[in-house]
């Protein structure tokens, strides 16, 4: 009797359910308040009881909107707002024509460190000079 | 993406070169980077035995051209157009 009544009483003051799905996510429902609603957390991965899912400091919605991964706290947005583009497997080959570019860490004008292979998905002209 | 490899007084680049280069050429929407330990030169075609060098790149990070001098950026971008069929 009890344990009825009491997932009856957590149906009547709309307690959400413990894990998301596809099908019983709420578009309209933000319960962490980060910005993203329910579903997009679902769809992300993150923690849709959890503002920040890998704690890194900044909100899910932020990282998002800086195109840093929500889930890896070790990636934050670029203070220069540089989107962290998501190279998958890539791997250099080489330093020749034709060859894939290695992954490299520059000091940007900000001032952070900025691995190259963010620049992924766009065309790029690299152009190495001196200040003087 | 601008690479310094020297700053202003010949010696290796650093991010004050770079912040400084940036406000000179008017804060641009790409990046301008440091690279006062030649790690361009160990992952491009790139000598820093000439000034300027630039290559071209395509979006999955492919060398696609390279090339020297101040008005070869032209060469680059045709390259670029090139590749993407335009």
């Amino acid at each position: 009797m009890f344990p009825l009544m009491f997932v009856s009483l957590l149906s009547t003051i709309g307690c959400a359910p413990s894990t998301l799905s596809a099908d019983n996510c709420s578009d309209t429902e933000d319960q962490d308040g980060d910005g993203l609603n329910d579903c997009e957390e679902f769809e992300l991965g993150t923690d849709y009881q959890e503002s920040d899912s890998d704690g890194d400091g900044l909100t899910d919605a932020e990282e998002v909107e800086c195109v840093s991964n929500p889930l890896d706290e070790d990636e934050q947005c670029y203070e220069c707002g540089w989107a962290h583009n998501d190279p998958g497997d890539l791997v250099s080959e080489g330093l020749d024509i034709g060859d894939t570019m290695g992954s490299i860490e520059l000091v940007d004008q900000c001032g952070e460190m900025v691995d190259t292979w963010d620049f992924y998905g766009e065309y790029h002209v690299l152009y190495m000079t001196a200040a003087w | 993406m601008f690479a310094l490899y020297e700053g202003g007084s010949g010696n290796p680049a650093t991010a004050n070169d770079c912040a400084g280069y940036a406000d000179t050429i008017g804060n641009p929407s790409f990046p301008v980077f440091a690279d006062g330990s030649f790690q361009i030169v160990g992952t491009t075609p790139m000598t820093q035995l000439s000034h300027p060098e630039l290559c071209a790149l395509s979006p999955e990070m492919e060398i696609l051209s390279c090339h020297v001098g101040h008005n070869s950026y032209m060469d680059a971008l045709d390259t670029i157009r090139s590749d993407a069929g335009l």
